[in-house]
């Protein structure tokens, strides 16, 4: 561990220079209030044990003259004040891996590509499990659901949150029987719920035609070719939306083919990589990229269009990958920046215009006055749904996710997109949450559980409290700057209870935020991904 | 036979839950980190014996009538974003304070004189407050905000401006500094020019002193002049007072509009008789920012990052911020234009906060585009009247070409507040030793001009050597008395600040 420490700091040119910015992102200094487990701290920790131990080693070779055999290790101890390589990395290990240290510190240093090069020198018996688990998911997330569902006390402790929001959001998960009572788990019966329909003629409520005869779902236009749309696109599903919810990559096709452009079938991708590299699990994480970038480039280079924002990071960073003798991941440097320029979130081919938001009322009368035969089990699903005025008005608040933050300046295409749907009149409130983790965390996941559940805790909080701050200027604008008082709504040293909440409804652009925030959840707030909130003439006509 | 270091740690692991303390003899991995701040300057981690973080008034309060029975040394932090290391462990007395074994009433006549310096100081408490976190109330009847004091200064703008209210202290560091770290620094910012520095928004607070006794002064009220001002009081003083655990700020209404001007100029001197121009039109600007020669040169290195094509005949420049109702920025806005237009050789203006943005990016750019001409610096924060700032800046520049150096001068000059970076390689010892001589010479220079060694950042450890050279050693020993009658056993983050 100690030469994996040095040598991993070793790669990194510059040193911390403190200034602790990472402080106002960091989503485990935030949740926690521990200094010891900001990047700042764990930067200066791990640089001082690195110095140490090279001086160390330089006070060697100065005497092997006398050739004398000392190990660098009882030099190292010797030179430092008794710090423990192991709980030096254990400290360390504290971290989500959100990135978002990278992005705020001045000098550009990483505290989970730091740990990542740790860890692969380093594997533990977390890295091994998480290892497995990814490459074998979709086996693993059926057998979970299983297990979670029929025999949750067989399941070990650290494993339960995860295999949870994998029960949770699988496709059927709501039509089973849940005997798991416990935390977290949304036991409404279905996931849908949708707030827009989306009609790329840009002309009419989807209900409308629904309801007409002579103007069949099936001859709906698009409304025209994106004017920025490039020959050819290819959905990067993921492995959330390949294992635990395919509705989703159902539906990102559907709106990709109405939107007018040429879709390519999906070729069989493997997971994105990111968790595993992060995890240390590096020739796994390498051969996963090199496996995309051979079926991208088989596929005549198309766009690859992602709706989950941590599979968008992951694929951006293959660009940072360099050639080695035994893995060629690049033709050429031009190459490398066209992978780049390729990785494209699926709300940046969509149009605000082309969305209606679905109404309550209207909705559900023009549900009645359709005869279609093939619809009348999703109109009893639909009106059940619309007529639960909670559902409909429920605001609504999108939770950015730290890649997405990470990658698009604060500034990501889904963001732009909700807003831009939201700002209709007839929309619910909408709010944007940002700047908090959710506490999925990767590998964390397995070996932090309570530091991550302590992240997630602290998200909801946030999330509520701008929930509470939202509607109340909502429900008075006017006084809000006039006459507002605001007390602050518990005591100090309180929390609110995680279980307690008003209704809301949670969106996201991340599979894992997506099932993180899921099995999360306080009890009356309902968690999915935005495209669960959009209902597509596709599902009319099927 | 029990030794005073297990009674203490059986003392602390029994007030504070397990998350909340560091033993840092068994943990040393885990107080690294308290043993230094943004000083980049490491204590001793010998001199460290925990770290606790209070969740409670009445904790703090033990914990200080322990550490004062004890004469342990308290070393409050909150999110340790200060450069001046004022919350290092274990700095040894550059000025002898009271040895913490004697008895206040045989001290309080002692001056200060070396024979009474204590030869190891002993090792202390890190206090980090960061649980103490919540905003308390906003009053926008009252114009008050009251907060527990690691509340982060950005965060509890936002929560004000949400009512129309603005605190408009904004220190570089206000995204992760706290106010009651801004309250103990006196931190200022670009606005100070118009609105001044986290001085004057203290109306009251609570604090916990050495001993364990409760303060509680000051309250919504905007004047108060019954007695000492023992709220602000505590502006600047570095910890070595007590640990705040509650303020009330005040605040005023948010302005409605703003607007920014960079300005460039063909020298210094034709820079700062603009600005002082601009203040003799009657304008008071939100935020007066000057960027010297050498700054400028930084960053047209980073050119490709601001996308902003400089202007060659450009040798210096102002960043103006102009705020205030929507219709009256626009007539201000015009009289600030006549202004510069007379000396000015090249302007642009932002208008949306988009372009505003961009403008002040380049402003926060400053510090790393400097590590592009040396990987080192020396940050100082000199202040002189306004009107010395022609002769300030010019005196630093012949002493950056007496020594061979390049000295970046920026900063906010509307307040004659000056950032000075004497930028160099310490690995050259004697590149290093010019910069130290350079460092003297630059503030000897100040001190002629009326001026102050630290605007903005304090004295904290590492400013505590040239401390003579600006106050008198009657101001010290009153100092010293003040501090006394706080804590008479000089706990309080002792060896720091005056």
């Amino acid at each position: 561990m100690q030469k994996a420490i040095v040598t991993s700091l070793s790669q990194n040119s510059k040193e911390c220079i403190l200034c602790g910015r990472c402080l106002a992102v960091c989503p485990a200094f935030l949740a926690t209030e521990q200094e010891e487990l900001s990047p700042r701290a764990k930067m200066h920790t791990l640089e001082a044990f690195a110095r140490a131990v090279r001086s160390a080693q330089a006070a060697q070779n100065e005497q092997s003259t006398q050739n004398t055999k000392v190990t660098t290790n009882a030099l190292a101890t010797s030179a430092l004040p008794a710090f423990s390589p192991q709980k030096l990395s254990a400290l360390a290990e504290l971290c989500v891996g959100c990135e978002r240290c990278e992005k705020a510190c001045p000098q550009g240093l990483s505290v989970p590509r730091l740990l990542a090069d740790l860890r692969a020198a380093e594997p533990t018996w977390q890295q091994k499990l998480w290892k497995t688990w990814l490459t074998h998911m979709p086996l693993l997330w059926l057998g979970a659901q299983s297990i979670t569902t029929y025999a949750p006390k067989l399941l070990p402790q650290a494993l339960r949150p995860l295999l949870q929001s994998a029960c949770v959001l699988h496709k059927d998960a709501g039509k089973r029987k849940n005997k798991e009572q416990g935390k977290g788990l949304n036991k409404e019966k279905n996931n849908a719920a949708p707030l827009f329909s989306y009609a790329p003629t840009n002309a009419v409520f989807f209900v409308k035609d629904a309801a007409t005869k002579d103007a069949p779902m099936t001859s709906i236009a698009p409304s025209a070719v994106r004017p920025t749309a490039p020959r050819s696109l290819m959905l990067f599903s993921g492995c959330g939306a390949r294992t635990v919810r395919p509705a989703w990559q159902k539906k990102a096709l559907t709106l990709l083919q109405a939107s007018g452009v040429n879709v390519l079938p999906e070729a069989d991708f493997s997971c994105c990589g990111g968790s595993l590299e992060k995890a240390g699990a590096k020739d796994a994480a390498r051969h996963a990229a090199l496996h995309n970038i051979a079926l991208w480039r088989a596929s005549g280079k198309p766009t690859l269009v992602t709706f989950c924002a941590s599979c968008r990071k992951a694929l951006n960073d293959y660009a940072l990958q360099e050639n080695t003798a035994d893995a060629q991941f690049w033709q050429s440097e031009e190459e490398r920046d066209e992978w780049k320029a390729c990785i494209v979130p699926l709300a940046s081919f969509l149009n605000a215009s082309d969305f209606t938001p679905i109404l309550a009322a209207t909705a559900s009368a023009s549900l009645s006055a359709s005869s279609s035969a093939s619809h009348v089990e999703l109109q009893a699903e639909l009106r059940a749904e619309l007529q639960d005025n909670s559902l409909t008005n429920t605001a609504v608040c999108y939770h950015e996710p730290c890649h997405s933050a990470v990658l698009d300046n604060n500034n990501d295409a889904d963001k732009t997109l909700l807003r831009a749907l939201f700002a209709a009149p007839q929309a619910p409130a909408f709010f944007v949450h940002a700047g908090h983790c959710c506490g999925m965390g990767g590998i964390a996941q397995l070996s932090e559980p309570a530091l991550c559940k302590k992240i997630a805790a602290h998200c909801w909080q946030h999330i509520q409290e701008l929930a509470t701050l939202e509607t109340a200027l909502t429900a008075s604008p006017a006084s809000s700057n006039v006459n507002a008082n605001f007390t602050a709504p518990t005591a100090p040293n309180s929390r609110t209870s995680p279980n307690t909440a008003s209704p809301l409804r949670v969106i996201s652009s991340c599979s894992a935020c997506v099932m993180q925030l899921a099995a999360t959840a306080p009890q009356n707030i309902r968690v999915q991904h935005w495209l669960d909130i959009v209902l597509c003439p596709a599902e009319i006509r099927k | 036979m029990q030794t005073a270091y297990t009674r203490h740690q059986q003392f602390l692991a029994q007030l504070f839950d397990k998350d909340d303390y560091i033993n840092a003899e068994s943990s040393p991995e885990a107080a690294h980190i308290f043993a230094t701040d943004a000083s980049r300057v490491t204590g001793r981690d010998s001199a460290l014996l925990a770290v606790v973080r209070p969740r409670t008034t009445e904790q703090l309060a033990e914990l200080l009538r322990y550490a004062q029975e004890e004469r342990i040394p308290i070393h409050p932090r909150a999110a340790a974003t200060n450069v001046v290391g004022g919350c290092l462990p274990g700095v040894e007395p550059f000025v002898p304070c009271v040895p913490h074994t004697a008895a206040p009433e045989q001290t309080a006549t002692q001056n200060i004189s070396a024979a009474t310096m204590p030869a190891l100081f002993p090792a202390g408490i890190v206090v980090s407050m960061l649980h103490f976190n919540k905003i308390l109330n906003i009053s926008a009847d009252d114009f008050t905000v009251q907060a527990e004091p690691c509340v982060v200064t950005g965060s509890l703008q936002k929560a004000v401006e949400r009512q129309g209210l603005f605190y408009p202290p904004d220190p570089a560091s206000l995204a992760m500094s706290t106010i009651g770290g801004n309250v103990s620094t006196c931190a200022g910012g670009m606005r100070a020019v118009k609105y001044g520095v986290t001085r004057d928004y203290v109306l009251g607070l609570s604090a916990v002193l050495a001993g364990g006794k409760i303060l509680h002064c000051g309250g919504r009220c905007h004047k108060n002049v019954v007695g000492l001002d023992i709220a602000r009081l505590f502006c600047g003083s570095e910890g070595t007072l007590g640990i705040i655990t509650e303020l009330t700020m005040k605040l005023l209404p948010l302005p409605e509009a703003s607007a920014t001007v960079l300005a460039g100029f063909n020298s210094m001197q034709e820079a700062i008789s603009a600005l002082a121009a601009v203040f003799r039109a009657g304008i008071l600007p939100a935020t007066m920012e000057f960027l010297g020669t050498q700054t400028l040169h930084c960053l047209a290195l980073l050119e490709s990052r601001h996308h902003l094509r400089w202007n060659n005949n450009v040798r210096a420049a102002l960043i103006i911020r102009l705020d205030g109702g929507q219709k009256a920025l626009i007539a201000e806005k015009a009289r600030l234009s006549t202004v510069l237009s007379g000396s000015s050789v090249w302007q642009l203006e932002a208008d949306t906060p988009a372009e505003e943005e961009a403008l002040w990016e380049l402003r926060r750019s400053i510090n790393p585009a400097s590590f592009l001409i040396a990987p080192h610096k020396m940050s100082d924060d000199i202040t002189v009247p306004r009107g010395a700032l022609h002769a300030a800046l010019t005196r630093i520049d012949d002493i950056a070409a007496k020594h061979r150096l390049h000295i970046l001068t920026f900063g906010h000059a509307g307040d004659g507040n000056i950032h000075v970076n004497i930028m160099h390689n310490a690995t050259d010892k004697a590149e290093l030793s010019r910069a130290r001589t350079a460092k003297l010479e630059m503030m000897h220079s100040v001190l002629a001009l009326g001026g102050t060694m630290s605007g903005e950042h304090g004295i904290g450890a590492v400013r505590m050597p040239f401390i003579n050279e600006q106050l008198s050693s009657l101001e010290r020993t009153l100092m010293q008395g003040i501090k006394k009658s706080f804590d008479p056993y000089g706990i309080m983050n002792p060896n720091k600040a005056y």
